[in-house]
């Protein structure tokens, strides 16, 4: 990136489209497909301007198919591409769940052969979209065998592990908050260096609980902790960054200093990906722990449209920092 | 509703005690003002009684412990009562594990849950007292240890003593005091044959009068309060944290008085300087009366502004002693014998003594202390002694 220019700030979008540009600079095989992502510049504008700057042939506008275009996508990863696929709203990608799992995620498997596709997926929920607008995917894809799952939280990580996504040999679904888009910024140039996948980073160091979560929940756990700090109860806040392969050395390292966990996510509780972390932690740090794992997670039921309603559905700070709180002192 | 009965605070310096006995087991009835534990603070032991009426339902704190003042002691209560709190018996793997490392006794340790529950951090501070000597926790601790020396190894024909709590208590106020003050030692020379020739014209009538002997230190401390207030600055604490040298502008005198070889109390004569000869003699036979009956509250220990220390009836020559902190200067008072010495142009054989002074070379400088002890020799050789006495 060129840093004579005169950016200030870089947002979360911004650092996915940068990210995403300097890998297509950088290597041709890379292309992206999917529906609106060329001469609507992507649901969001991720892509905007990038069907001039690249051309068709690499900035393919797809019809509403995300099956046949994500066949197609996994077709040209075997052929030596490295398609980028993009989902408008991650609640789309149950239209090329066949794809993605029976083929994608088998085929190094089954072959040994690489097949280097990235599924970005914006996801989650706060915007007003209702229930076919809002989902959290994470959960139905890290029981699948055979992808790798990645959800930043930060500028420099959404570009850092688009790149790693990228050039990883294998499909890696790229979760990415469409809720954080345009609200997180972090002054600029962002650096382009890898962010590597399967590495958990330790946000703010804390003495008395450890805060397990990524993306939105780790801005929420960092404001949590700020204030919970005003009253002498130290918030340890881990951002996974990539939930397939779990950092679990990172996850039990601080949960073994703290000695309590909790997990929070936005994705509904019952079995979410909070399940999975609150097991591992029980199953690594058991003989260190001062009491039950717990979890903080979006109600069982479909995000609602109304704000209310969709406000109670999804974990908001002052449960976070009640829970903590509970958590750290009882 | 079970009453908790909490470390009173035994001094107006004192902020932690160490429970040595409990006098009363759980399930005894204990009566207002009955005598219930004794504990002992830096160097003081009192017995403390029961500020309630009840059965003793519960012992938080086990001898040997040392708690903050207002840490819990123990529940009193109705017969009957549970002994136990609400959420005791939760102990969770962290916890079990600990405890179970490090020997502690669970039963002992006060939880700070909520709702009474023991948490990893109750038990982690029980492992810390346990692994510190008692009295490390009852005043500063030092900001770093000093390097240890070998461990001694144990013979068959070797006998190893445990420490009493004053033993610990004066190593570790040594090492800190050494630790923090630069300490330099030098000396006076004074002929005390004038002191000698009053002191043996009035023992007789003075030991009468006051029921105890007119000492040489009587003299010393005499004259260190007049010289401390012509040198105000030796009679100073320093404050390097605040960069502040605070001057006492009064002398309140500490004497270190051995305790049957047991160990070394240094009591403090408040506003010694107030005091002529004959006071601060009855101020000395006090202390040693004190000593003897072992009645020192922690209150008659502290606030010292300047010590002496009183090796002279044993016989030292001259010694270099450790200065008491916060103090910024220590004298020592040793043997006074027959010695020849020059006067005039003639030898002279008389009463002689060596004055020994450690400062701390951070309040003041070489030149100061040698103007403090001529300035103390001349008062002692120079002064008109007999008119004080008379």
């Amino acid at each position: 990136m060129p840093t004579d220019t005169a950016v200030t700030t870089v947002s979360y979008l911004e650092a996915i489209a940068e990210a995403l540009g300097s890998e297509m600079e950088a290597d041709p095989d890379v292309f992206l497909i999917g529906e609106d992502v060329g001469q609507f510049g992507g649901a969001f504008k991720v892509t905007k301007g990038f069907l001039d700057r690249f051309g068709p042939r690499r900035v393919v506008d797809s019809p509403i198919a995300e099956s046949g275009f994500t066949g197609l996508a996994c077709g040209a990863a075997l052929m030596g591409l490295r398609p980028v696929v993009e989902f408008q709203f991650a609640d789309f990608i149950s239209c090329a769940f066949d794809q993605i799992i029976n083929n994608c995620s088998r085929h190094h498997y089954r072959t040994g052969n690489p097949i280097p596709v990235t599924f970005r997926a914006p996801f989650g929920a706060r915007l007003r979209a209702g229930p076919t607008h809002s989902q959290s995917v994470e959960a139905y894809f890290a029981h699948v065998p055979g992808l790798k799952i990645v959800a930043p939280a930060t500028p420099q990580d959404a570009a850092g592990l688009m790149i790693s996504a990228i050039r990883d040999n294998n499909p890696v679904l790229y979760l990415e908050s469409k809720y954080l888009y345009r609200r997180i910024e972090v002054p600029g140039p962002l650096s382009l260096d890898p962010v590597p996948i399967g590495s958990a980073n330790v946000v703010r160091e804390g003495r008395r609980v450890s805060l397990l979560t990524y993306s939105v929940g780790v801005h929420q756990g960092l404001e949590a902790a700020e204030q919970l700090a005003g009253e002498g109860i130290s918030v340890e806040v881990v951002d996974l960054r990539t939930l397939v392969p779990l950092d679990v050395a990172t996850i039990a390292a601080s949960v073994n200093k703290t000695s309590r966990a909790v997990v929070l996510h936005e994705d509904a509780r019952r079995l979410g990906y909070g399940a999975e972390i609150a097991a591992t932690v029980q199953e690594e740090c058991f003989w260190r722990l001062d009491g039950p794992v717990v979890r903080i997670a979006g109600k069982n039921t479909p995000i609602p449209t109304s704000p209310l309603l969709e406000d109670a559905a999804v974990p908001q700070l002052p449960e976070i920092i009640s829970t903590l709180r509970r958590v750290a002192t009882t | 509703m079970a009453d908790v009965f909490k470390m009173p605070k035994l001094g107006e310096s004192v902020t932690t005690g160490t429970v040595t006995r409990w006098l009363k087991a759980v399930g005894d009835t204990v009566d207002f003002d009955e005598p219930l534990l004794e504990v002992a603070t830096d160097k003081v032991d009192s017995e403390i009684p029961s500020p309630y009426s009840g059965v003793l339902l519960e012992i938080m704190v086990p001898e040997g412990e040392t708690v903050e003042v207002g840490a819990a002691l123990a529940r009193i209560g109705a017969p009957g009562e549970s002994g136990g709190t609400a959420g005791r018996a939760l102990l969770s793997p962290i916890v079990r594990q600990l405890a179970a490392r490090h020997g502690i006794d669970l039963a002992t340790v006060q939880g700070s849950g909520v709702t009474g529950r023991i948490m990893r951090e109750d038990v982690e501070a029980a492992i810390a007292r346990a692994s510190v000597p008692p009295s490390a926790t009852s005043s500063a601790p030092p900001a770093t240890s000093a390097p240890s020396a070998p461990a001694v190894r144990l013979g068959p024909r070797d006998e190893a003593q445990p420490l009493s709590r004053m033993r610990l208590a004066i190593g570790e106020r040594m090492v800190e005091s050494l630790r923090i003050a630069p300490h330099v030692w030098t000396s006076v020379e004074v002929d005390m044959q004038a002191i000698e020739e009053v002191r043996r014209r009035h023992k007789e009538q003075f030991r009468r009068e006051e029921r105890t002997s007119l000492t040489y230190l009587a003299f010393i401390a005499r004259a260190a309060c007049d010289a401390l207030r012509a040198f105000p600055v030796v009679n100073s604490s320093i404050d390097m944290q605040a960069r502040t040298r605070v001057l006492h502008h009064y002398v309140n005198l500490g004497i270190a008085v051995d305790l049957s070889e047991q160990g070394l109390v240094a009591p403090v004569i408040r506003d010694a300087d107030g005091l002529n000869v004959r006071g601060l003699a009855r101020a000395i036979r006090a202390l040693g009366e004190a000593a003897d009956a072992a009645t020192f509250t922690p209150d008659d220990l502290a606030g010292s502004t300047f010590t002496i220390t009183n090796p002279g009836p044993f016989g030292g020559y001259a010694s270099a002693p450790i200065i008491n902190q916060p103090n910024s200067a220590i004298l020592s008072a040793n043997m006074v014998s027959r010695r020849p010495t020059a006067v005039g142009d003639a030898v002279a054989v008389h009463y002689m003594t060596i004055l020994g002074f450690s400062y701390d070379h951070r309040a003041f400088d070489g030149v100061t202390a040698s103007r403090f002890l001529a300035c103390l020799r001349d008062m002692l050789q120079d002064r008109d002694w007999e008119a004080e006495l008379g």
